[in-house]
């Protein structure tokens, strides 16, 4: 019986140094999945290698023999002592290797709850193994199942809506404000790290028009010129802010910059317009009584902050829910699993009636003699539908009983009274699975 | 037709019910196959309506729109369409959460007046009256959604300020949104109004040979004219936008109301006695 199994690390059972050295290049993922694939005892392997985490899926028919092989691959691969490593590698297998499947896939196990990233570098993990014919029947199947389970995460939870970080927060109120930022001005009123990277996301958005402030001038012009915006002098940021619908502040001021009276002018002068400031220098530089003005929303860093956490906590309840969406599909792909177990049996199964029914009809066709060949098909056909329709209840059953975990005796007895031992071990599962390979390759493409 | 009728207006009552309420449960949870159902609910609960009406002329032969409950049914037949439009063209979802359980009340209001029909004088059938009360109730139907939209506006608002994240502001529009749409409904229903007074004076010029009479609706209905038009000005003239302008619709609309049932039950007198 083909059993699946994880050996992997992560952000949480380890830290990065010691995570960069088991992240696989594309060469070595490549090397690695032809190292599984010459190795008897690993039937299908996929790599997942991403900046939080390498992971490797194996399927076999014994866990223990996987778990050497992977561990010799990653020692011959990886070049590194794997007893050093080996603390803070996690080994998962069967129902539990699933379940951390279609939990990391839709994005449960990941550092920010519920990123979307995630199923792109798992499909993409797949569609390697894939091309490399790493990839039979039971990974074809697990993998699509674990993306269809994390793509309806996506659709019928709110898990990925709002934002996890303070300058995606920050985008996000713009757009309660403003709706499009399509055409909306953003100044930047000191430029600095933080203030750059939020106006990248607001960039992203199609901000209209960028003004950038600063003390130093040069420095305004460089950032300015990265977004094909304007740099003006620090005296004239009245006239900007007038100007301006979004605004980022963020100088190294000791004190406030921007204070309730000149944003009460500036209102006047805007016409109410409403202005969004977001303010991320610490000490502030704008006084928090500005917010008291209409159509003014200030927000400082630990506003953004509160907003993120608040994210973070509507993103756990929603988890909940993704959690019931996969163990569906968990229970889906399971069913499909334990039927697996006995396609082997019930192959043998019908290739010992099959070739009953043809020796016989054939030394009924000889006794027979001249049959026209109508009458021959005829008798064919009629000998056909009796052996389906002896096997198909006990096909049935079979199945059924795979599913109740009963299979084990039941293909004991089966194979006793058919005496199928031989078709089994012989053409058994080998078999099928160079079969069925084709069959993913196919599909591959469709997932 | 009174039993028949009643049936149709208790049923389309429930329809309207049942549809807030899921919107509601829809807007404070997050199941998202729910809004469908809402709208479907209410989408039957208006062809009942419109159903009811459509009964009510053929009995009656006049359309319905003449007595106190018969405007009710009307005004929220009309608030109706808008959400539908607003939702269907314009994905304007966000308004059938706080507008459909108001159009309830407006239907339910109506079963505290009495359903039967009225004996229409000879004058009260002109072309002049009806197109009078068809486009008032209409431009009341508009700007009661303008009212809501602006409830919106100012909910949106006070979370932004008092930074109150909760997940119940990611399901409504953007300020700018919710500004252009309170725009755009006051717009339409102004130029209503506008019409609805002219058609009136020109029905009292034609039967009463006067054209302004200081009646007590006449007088509401001008402070109401004056408003909506001060809002419009301002919107336009120095480009406001915000919660004072909102306070401004909330306050149309309050005269709306006060004109509609007030001035109805309790100054009432001369030529709009019915109204």
């Amino acid at each position: 019986m083909t059993e699946i199994m994880i050996v992997g690390i992560n952000h949480k059972t380890a830290p990065v140094e010691l995570r960069e050295k088991l992240s696989f290049t594309e060469s070595q993922l490549t090397r690695s999945l032809e190292y599984c694939k010459q190795s008897t005892g690993i039937n299908e392997a996929v790599i997942l290698t991403t900046c939080n985490r390498t992971e490797i899926y194996v399927a076999g028919f014994d866990v223990s023999v996987c778990q050497d092989l992977v561990m010799e691959m990653l020692a011959e691969i990886k070049q590194i002592d794997i007893k050093a490593v080996k603390p803070n590698l996690y080994l998962l297998t069967q129902e539990k290797a699933v379940d951390h499947l279609f939990s990391v896939t839709a994005g449960l196990d990941s550092m920010i709850l519920g990123e979307t990233q995630i199923l792109g570098q798992v499909k993409d993990a797949y569609a390697k193994a894939n091309e490399a014919n790493a990839v039979g029947t039971i990974f074809h199947s697990l993998f699509r199942q674990a993306v269809t389970a994390a793509k309806r995460v996506q659709t019928e939870t709110a898990i990925n809506q709002n934002a996890a970080s303070v300058s995606y927060a920050a985008v996000e109120l713009a757009k309660k404000i403003f709706g499009r930022l399509t055409d909306r001005t953003a100044l930047i009123l000191g430029a600095g790290k933080m203030s750059e990277l939020t106006l990248r996301h607001l960039y992203d958005q199609g901000v209209k028009k960028v003004i950038v402030v600063n003390r130093t001038k040069a420095r305004a012009d460089q950032l300015a010129a990265c977004f094909g915006g304007v740099s003006e002098y620090y005296e004239k940021r009245r006239d900007c802010l007038i100007q301006s619908d979004i605004v980022i502040s963020s100088t190294g001021a000791p004190h406030f910059v921007l204070e309730k009276d000149e944003m009460a002018s500036v209102m006047r002068a805007r016409r109410g317009k409403p202005i969004f400031l977001i303010d991320i220098a610490v000490p502030r530089d704008i006084d928090p009584l500005v917010n008291d003005l209409e159509n003014v929303y200030l927000y400082d860093i630990d506003d953004l902050q509160a907003a993120v956490a608040s994210n973070m906590k509507d993103r756990e309840q929603e988890a909940v829910k993704a959690k019931l969406i996969i163990s569906q599909e968990i229970t889906e792909f399971q069913m499909w699993f334990k039927t697996q177990e006995v396609v082997p049996l019930i192959t043998a199964l019908r290739r010992k009636a099959e070739s009953i029914r043809t020796t016989e009809l054939e030394q009924s066709l000889k006794r027979l003699g001249n049959l026209s060949d109508k009458e021959k098909k005829h008798v064919d056909n009629l000998t056909r539908a009796i052996v389906n329709r002896i096997l198909r209840e006990p096909v049935l059953r079979i199945k059924e009983f795979a599913l109740e975990d009963k299979s084990d005796i039941y293909v004991a007895s089966l194979c006793q009274l058919f005496d199928l031992d031989e078709g089994l071990n012989g053409n058994g599962q080998p078999n099928w699975q160079e079969e069925e390979k084709t069959e993913a390759n196919v599909e591959g493409g469709r997932v | 037709m009174n039993n028949v009728g009643l049936a149709f207006y208790i049923l389309s009552l429930c329809f309207y019910f049942s549809a807030a309420v899921i919107f509601l449960i829809d807007l404070t949870a997050s199941e998202k196959q729910l809004l469908p159902i809402a709208r479907i609910l209410l989408i039957i609960g208006f062809i009942t309506l419109t159903l009811l009406m459509i009964g009510r002329s053929v009995v009656y032969r006049y359309i319905p729109l003449y007595t106190f409950h018969e405007t009710l049914l009307f005004f929220a037949w009309v608030a109706t369409i808008v959400l539908l439009v607003l939702e269907r063209a314009y994905h304007f979802r966000a308004i059938y959460y706080f507008a459909t359980p108001l159009l309830f009340g407006f239907l339910f209001f109506a079963f505290f007046f009495t359903p039967a029909s009225v004996d229409l004088w000879p004058e009260l059938r002109s072309i002049w009256l009806f197109a009078h009360i068809l486009t008032v109730i209409v431009a009341y139907g508009t700007f009661a959604v303008a009212f809501v939209v602006s409830g919106m506006y100012l909910l949106v608002d006070n979370h932004l300020k008092k930074k109150n994240f909760s997940s119940l502001i990611s399901k409504l529009p953007s300020l700018d949104i919710l500004d252009y749409y309170n725009y755009k409904l006051v717009s339409v229903g102004f130029f209503l109004l506008t019409i609805s007074i002219f058609l009136g004076a020109m029905w009292a010029q034609h039967v009463w040979g006067a054209l302004w009479r200081w009646e007590h609706k006449e007088i509401w209905s001008g402070i109401t004219w004056i408003i909506y038009a001060a809002y419009l000005h301002t919107r336009l003239m120095s480009g406001w936008q915000g919660r004072k302008v909102a306070m401004l619709n909330t306050l149309g609309f309050a005269t709306v109301l006060f004109n509609y049932v007030i001035v109805r039950f309790f100054l009432t007198g001369g030529l709009h006695q019915f109204y």
